[in-house]
Order: structure tokens, then C-alpha cells, then sequence
């Protein structure tokens, strides 16, 4: 179930800046920023061929390291595996972004917060359930609805918060935020976003934790229940 | 296991390249372990028509040539990025079958080999060492928004990039390369780089930047 999608003829025009792709093609970004970032490049291909550039640094880097070497028999080892492994199911996939999003709005409710916005988390480090031993993640991913023409009180937040619109548009400090476009605001900026007058805005918000609100929806509902 | 050998959307004159192929890297098998020699294919183009025999016919020759470029170099780059001597031989061995699995699932016109491995050892490092799965793009996915271009050659253009990006990784000055180096071996942050090696953020962020217009600045510049 795929979260529509790219079903906009709208090419973005707001996009994250080099240095998180470079963290998407270096592995240093978290589940939840390259959720955020990868949803951005379903949308753009400028950007998906920009990672595939600093990708393309990645091979040529792998290739220049001094070789290894292994022990003995590795390659046989690895025959063999091959051989035990025939007619065994193939390995599972990595999910979708789609999917992704698609499991998280099969599985959780909406929660509703104060002027018409609902808000549902999503799990973007999903795959096989793991130990949370040395997750790096510092944020949190949630899908957002808001209502057409929904304006927010004026806020300020404690460290960076990415968006991603999905579908609609909102318009925030003179710009105009539509699908597929990346809004990333730095640490402390002050706004006040107005959602677009024709339909709702559906997009994906990361929130950093923050030791000012003791909750994740109170945080990001802070906003707007004036906390 | 399930391949699709039925492809059809690889090109005509495949199955001739590939058959001459063979013949080469079925000498490999003579050779075992650590004792293998260093790369037998240097040219580029090799490999990947190497990745795409496994996928098409499970060619095992075809592995053996693939395994002993590449496993000692995921190896060196795994200890890089944090895992010891021994872990490093199991992940390594991981990444290797994780290669011959997805060859059905390679596309030339995407990405060349060493780019393509390289993305296979990054996940697998990001889901050993992090404990996260990271979502994938998938190409087939129709809402993907399309490509705004077809170009003639798809495998030719990606080839192309990834020599010119090569090119330029080789010639950058050495502080953004020993920068660029930290970031995709250490799989490092720009501030968890900079409190590394000592430098104010700024200066790393700009040096990286510097490092990036240049990958991108080769391209297209000198064709």
C-alpha cells in the first residue's frame, strides 16, 4: 500500500541540502532521516541521480582500498553456502518507502491533535524486530494530516526538523511548499506554517528529541495547543 | 532459489558477450582462498558483465572472479568501519552471498559493480553495527516519479559517471579526499568528522562541499 505517491506531476523544488545526501550515501544518516530523505528522492529524480553520483564515489573508494586478504577456503565456504542454500526461499528484501509507510497505516491509529491536525507515528527502522543495542536514531518519524487553510501559532524549535509534503501544499516565511518537497529548518528557527486553501496537507515530519517537552506528541503538538 | 532467466529486458547481444566471457574466468577456479590473485579484471566493463552471468545463470566461474577482486576489499572496508579481524570475515562472507543472491536483481544501467557492492556492504554494515533496516527506494515501484530523460544508453551513461567520478576521487586535493575517505569508510557525520580530526565544523562542511562540486563538477565537463 503505497502512501500516494508521486501522483503529482509536480517536480520539487525545494530539496535537502548535499551534505544530508551525502550522509544517505555514507550510511551516517539514521533510519528515520534517509525514511525522510529517500521519500524526497520517490519524487526527484535530480536527486536520486545526485546520491547515484556520491555512490559512484563510494565504489571508486571501495575499489582503492589496499585489499585484505582472507582466510583460506573463503570462497569455498562461500560455494557451499550457495550450494545449501538452492531452492531455499530467497533472502527477504529490504521494505519499500512505501511500504513503510504503508505498514505504518495499517498498524496505528491517528491521534488527533488540538485544530484539526492528526498525526500517525511511523516506525522507519521497520524490518526484523531488533534489541535497541546501539541505535543511533535521535528523532522521530510521524505522517501528519492538516486541514486546508489550518494555521499554526508562530513556534520555535529545539534542534533541526525536516518535512516532506506527501500531497497539498503549505506556505511558510514567503515560500510555497508542495508534494515531494524537502523543508529542512534549522536549530531554533522561528515559523509559522499556513497550510495551502484547496485540500489538506499530508506530509512527513522528523521531530528531534527535545528535553523541553516531556512527550513526542506533546512536542510536536506544542505548537499548537500553545504549550 | 528463484532467478529469472527468462529476462528479457537485457540486451540482444547478451548471451554472445557473456559466452565469450567464460571462457577467462573459468581459469579462476584453479585458484583458492587468499591464494587468488589480485584482480584479474581490471577493466571495468568486466565485472559487471560478470554480475549479470550469476544472476542469469548462476555462473559460479563467474563468482569466483567477483569474489576475489571484491571480498578482500569489503574486508577493508568493513575494519575501517569499526568491525574486528574476525567479525569482519563473517560480514564479509555475508556481503559476498548477499552479491550472489541480488545479481538477478542487478542493472548495469544503474550502477557499475564497485558502486553497486559498495551500497550492499553499507547496508549490511548500517543493519549489523546500527541494528536498523533502512527503507529502500525500489525502481519498480510505478509512483516512483519517473526519469525525465530515456537516454539510448542507459549501461553506457552509468558506466561513463561512474569513470568520471572515479577520476575525480583519485585527483582530489588530499584534505577533502582524507575528509571523503572518513565519511564513506567511517560512515561518519560532518560533526562526528570534525570532532575527529580536530577541526572546526565549518571548515569540514566546506571542505566536503568542495569535495562534492568537483565529484559533480567532472561530469559532463570533459565528454
Amino acid at each position: 500500500m503505497n502512501y500516494a505517491f508521486a501522483t503529482a506531476p509536480h517536480a520539487p523544488t525545494h530539496h535537502p541540502p548535499e551534505e544530508l545526501l551525502l550522509d544517505l550515501a555514507t550510511g551516517a544518516a539514521s533510519a528515520s532521516e534517509a525514511l525522510m530523505l529517500k521519500t524526497h528522492l520517490a519524487f526527484c529524480p535530480p536527486c536520486r541521480d545526485a546520491v547515484r553520483v556520491l555512490e559512484d564515489a563510494g565504489g571508486a573508494l571501495l575499489n582503492a582500498l589496499e585489499p585484505v586478504s582472507l582466510p583460506p577456503n573463503m570462497l569455498n565456504r562461500a560455494l557451499r553456502a550457495i550450494e545449501q542454500s538452492e531452492g531455499a526461499a530467497p533472502a527477504p528484501e529490504p521494505p519499500s518507502v512505501g511500504s513503510v509507510i504503508g505498514a505504518n497505516l495499517a498498524s496505528t491509529a491517528w491521534r488527533k491533535v488540538p485544530g484539526g491536525l492528526r498525526m500517525r507515528r511511523v516506525d522507519a527502522g521497520s524490518g526484523a524486530p531488533r534489541a535497541n543495542l546501539g541505535r543511533t536514531e535521535s528523532g522521530r518519524v510521524w505522517l501528519f494530516e492538516a486541514p486546508a487553510k489550518m494555521k499554526m501559532f508562530q513556534h520555535r524549535h529545539v534542534g533541526d526538523e525536516w518535512t516532506v509534503v506527501l500531497s497539498g501544499e503549505f506556505h511558510d516565511g514567503g515560500e510555497r511548499y508542495k508534494a515531494g518537497d524537502f523543508v529542512w529548518l534549522p536549530d531554533g528557527h522561528r515559523h509559522q506554517p499556513v497550510m495551502g486553501a484547496d485540500a489538506p496537507c499530508v506530509g512527513l515530519i522528523l521531530v528531534r528529541d527535545s528535553p523541553l517537552y516531556t512527550s513526542v506528541v506533546g512536542k510536536i503538538a506544542a505548537p499548537f495547543i500553545r504549550l | 532459489m528463484t532467478v529469472n532467466t527468462a529476462d528479457t529486458s537485457r540486451p540482444r547481444d547478451y548471451r554472445a558477450r557473456t559466452a565469450t566471457l567464460r571462457l577467462v574466468p573459468a581459469a579462476t577456479m584453479a585458484f583458492h582462498g587468499d591464494a587468488m590473485p589480485a584482480p584479474l579484471f581490471r577493466d571495468q566493463p568486466a565485472f559487471e558483465e560478470l554480475i549479470a552471468a550469476i544472476g542469469a545463470k548462476q555462473d559460479r566461474s563467474a563468482f569466483a572472479a567477483v569474489f576475489a577482486h571484491f571480498a578482500p576489499r569489503v574486508k577493508a572496508y568493513l575494519i575501517k568501519s569499526g568491525s574486528d579481524y574476525n567479525a569482519a570475515d563473517e560480514l564479509t562472507q555475508e556481503v559476498m552471498l548477499l552479491v550472489w543472491r541480488k545479481a538477478a536483481r542487478y542493472d548495469p544501467a544503474q550502477a557499475n559493480a564497485a558502486t553497486w557492492i559498495f551500497t550492499i556492504a553499507r547496508n549490511k554494515r548500517i543493519d549489523r553495527f546500527r541494528r536498523e533496516r533502512h527503507a529502500e527506494l525500489d525502481a519498480s515501484d510505478p509512483t516512483l516519479a519517473p526519469e525525465p530523460t530515456t537516454l539510448p544508453d542507459h549501461q553506457l551513461e552509468a558506466a561513463d559517471q561512474a569513470r568520471k567520478v572515479t577520476q575525480a576521487v583519485a585527483t582530489l586535493p588530499e584534505e577533502q579526499a582524507s575528509l571523503l575517505k572518513l565519511a564513506f569508510y567511517e560512515g561518519k557525520s560532518h560533526s562526528a568528522i570534525a570532532s575527529q580530526v580536530g577541526l572546526p565544523l565549518g571548515t569540514v562542511k566546506s571542505r566536503l562541499r568542495l569535495a562534492l562540486t568537483r565529484l559533480r563538477g567532472n561530469l559532463g565537463s570533459d565528454s
